[in-house]
């Protein structure tokens, strides 16, 4: 399977407090950008909704149960920054939230690739986001689209294990695909992936 | 790129009503529920004390570790039913909603757990190592419709020969956290659910693991396996519409049971293992699905919510599982705690347990939160 990176970015930002307000701001002023006219959303993280729970707990037991305030407790899955971000963006197509380290974003590619392989989408957002409401939110995104274009930044297939010079290795998918879009930027070949969920690498296409 | 058809041979559940599935069928064609009043609920102070919980099997006694022990024995039991050995091509595909919410609770509470040891990826990594199962590791925090995308891919990834079978489906261990937002959000009945009655109340919170074993058929029927039902369809949408409330048309709904039935012919769709919450808006939305998809007659409709609660994560699972029950008996398991059915919603609810002798295909569906939709289409073999 081929495609092709139209867009890729990634952000830092500093602590934000509540994760609806984190998410609605990058959906709104920085995914909007990028993930324009996307039909398709593959979310890859390893703590959405983690963090979210364990302060939902602690302060309902400190309020006491019967008065715990319910508008955060949406935020304590996994999915919710995915729906955010899909309902900012308009996405009415598949939506996929991957848990897990750095293999999430090989699954969030791999899902990608198959929504564009079969028709189901042409325009797909790749995003990473780890650490919510950690000091340092992390976010990463790339548009894969289905059609060579001009201005594409590299092309992405699947593929055998590439060379380790190429691969890309960090704990966490945001981490990761910051990695690869900042090496894509200086126009290297770079790769990602594991042996138990395939590889995918990404060819310069400027 | 695999034309074989990807085939189940073997179930495994935990649940409120039975750890095996002919205990659990059983209980569910004489309407029973597993709804009670939970004394550690009342005396921690909840608002709303009634859920469905598990409460037999060899369950490990830690919270923290619940979730990946309702896991292990759902794992095996289809393992088992399978007579599978996992090689290093099996994938493990697993939906949760909380994931080991117990972790997230006990650090509130001031315990050192690192995070990880909670989120939901924690359960394909305990099949894999206590299996030692060497293919890919998928997990889909997807909520209520997790289990149907874990069993939705597992599929895909079959056809596509990334794996020559798969595990598949969902956890979720009971969560104060989730008891505590649901109840506060004012979703939740204060007695029983009663999915499509029109004097419903609400959802009820469960807990369960539900795997099915996934195959080619070819490969089922060269090793002498059963095929116990076929993956026939699966379809995603979304409503890009409200962080917790369903589009009220259910236009988002029916477009995932439109993906989902491309190229199948809706007569054959003989049952609706629906999302069924037991919550008006959602209930209603469903209707209103099930009439743009299939008109004027949609096919008879049970939730399994009633009897079993809300396994978020688990949920799609375990209707997948109960799906394939009714394929193989030909009979459709009721819609528990149905008082008055909601005649405005216009379904033929099942209100008893129902003979289908040409049942040849059943819609399971689930939608969460943030308006991620899912249709699942099991077939008889």
């Amino acid at each position: 399977m081929t495609a092709y990176v139209a867009d890729a970015r990634s952000w830092r930002s500093p602590r934000l407090q509540r994760a609806d307000e984190a998410v609605s701001a990058w959906a709104a002023e920085t995914l909007s950008g990028i993930g324009s006219g996307a039909e398709a959303l593959c979310v890859a993280t390893l703590d959405s909704g983690a963090w979210e729970s364990v302060h939902f707990w602690k302060t309902g037991l400190a309020s006491g149960l019967a008065f715990a305030n319910p508008r955060p407790f949406p935020w304590t899955l996994a999915n919710s920054p995915t729906g955010r971000i899909a309902q900012s963006l308009s996405v009415r197509g598949p939506t996929f939230t991957i848990v897990g380290r750095a293999d999430a974003l090989t699954a969030a590619l791999d899902h990608a690739l198959l929504e564009l392989a079969s028709g189901r989408a042409r325009r797909v957002l790749v995003a990473a986001l780890d650490g919510i409401t950690l000091e340092e939110t992390r976010l990463a995104a790339v548009l894969l689209v289905d059609v060579k274009g001009t201005e594409n930044l590299a092309i992405v297939a699947t593929d055998s294990r590439p060379p380790w010079s190429a691969i890309v290795v960090h704990d966490t998918a945001s981490e990761t695909l910051a990695a690869v879009i900042n090496r894509l930027e200086a126009a290297e070949f770079v790769a990602v992936g594991n042996d138990r969920d395939g590889w995918f690498e990404f060819r310069p296409d400027r | 790129m695999s034309q074989d058809r990807v085939v189940v041979t073997g179930v495994g559940v935990v649940t409120p009503l039975g750890c095996d599935p002919e205990m659990l069928w059983a209980r569910l064609l004489n309407g029973e529920t597993a709804s009670q009043t939970w004394p550690d609920l009342l005396a921690e102070g909840f608002p709303v004390h009634r859920a469905c919980r598990v409460t037999e099997g060899a369950l490990e006694p830690d919270p923290t570790r619940r979730g990946r022990a309702l896991t292990r024995i759902a794992v095996r039991a289809a393992l088992s039913d399978s007579g599978l050995s996992p090689t290093g091509r099996t994938g493990v595909y697993v939906g949760t909603t909380m994931g080991e919410s117990g972790v997230f609770e006990a650090i509130a509470e001031g315990a050192e757990l690192r995070i990880d040891e909670g989120v939901g990826s924690v359960f394909a990594n305990e099949v894999a190592s206590t299996l030692r199962i060497e293919g890919p590791l998928r997990t889909y925090g997807t909520a209520c419709a997790a289990g149907n995308y874990a069993l939705g891919a597992a599929a895909a990834a079959i056809r596509s020969g990334a794996v020559d079978a798969a595990v598949a489906g969902g956890v979720e261990p009971f969560s104060r956290i989730a008891m505590l937002g649901f109840a506060r959000s004012r979703a939740m009945s204060p007695d029983l659910c009663r999915p499509f009655d029109q004097d419903r109340t609400g959802m009820q919170l469960g807990e369960a693991a539900a795997f099915l074993v996934l195959e080619p058929e070819r490969q089922a029927l060269s090793r002498g396996a059963e095929a116990l039902a076929v993956v026939a369809g699966f379809g995603l949408s979304g409503d890009a519409f409200h962080p917790t409330a369903p589009r009220e048309d259910g236009s988002g709904m029916a477009a995932a049971m439109r993906a989902c039935l491309a190229g199948s012919r809706l007569s054959d769709i003989g049952w609706v293992c629906a999302h069924g919450t037991g919550t008006v808006r959602s209930d209603a939305a469903e209707a209103n699905a099930l009439h743009a998809v299939f008109g004027d007659s949609p096919p008879p409709v049970s939730s399994l919510k009633g009897a079993l609660g809300h396994s978020m994560g688990a949920a799609t699972a375990v209707q997948a599982a109960v799906a394939v029950l009714a394929l193989r008996r030909r009979v459709l398991p009721p819609n528990a705690n149905l008082v008055c059915v909601d005649k405005t919603l216009e379904l033929d609810v099942v209100s008893e347990s129902r003979a289908a002798p040409a049942l040849e295909g059943v819609l399971s569906c689930g939608y969460s939160f943030g308006g991620l939709n899912s249709a699942l289409l099991l077939g008889a073999p």
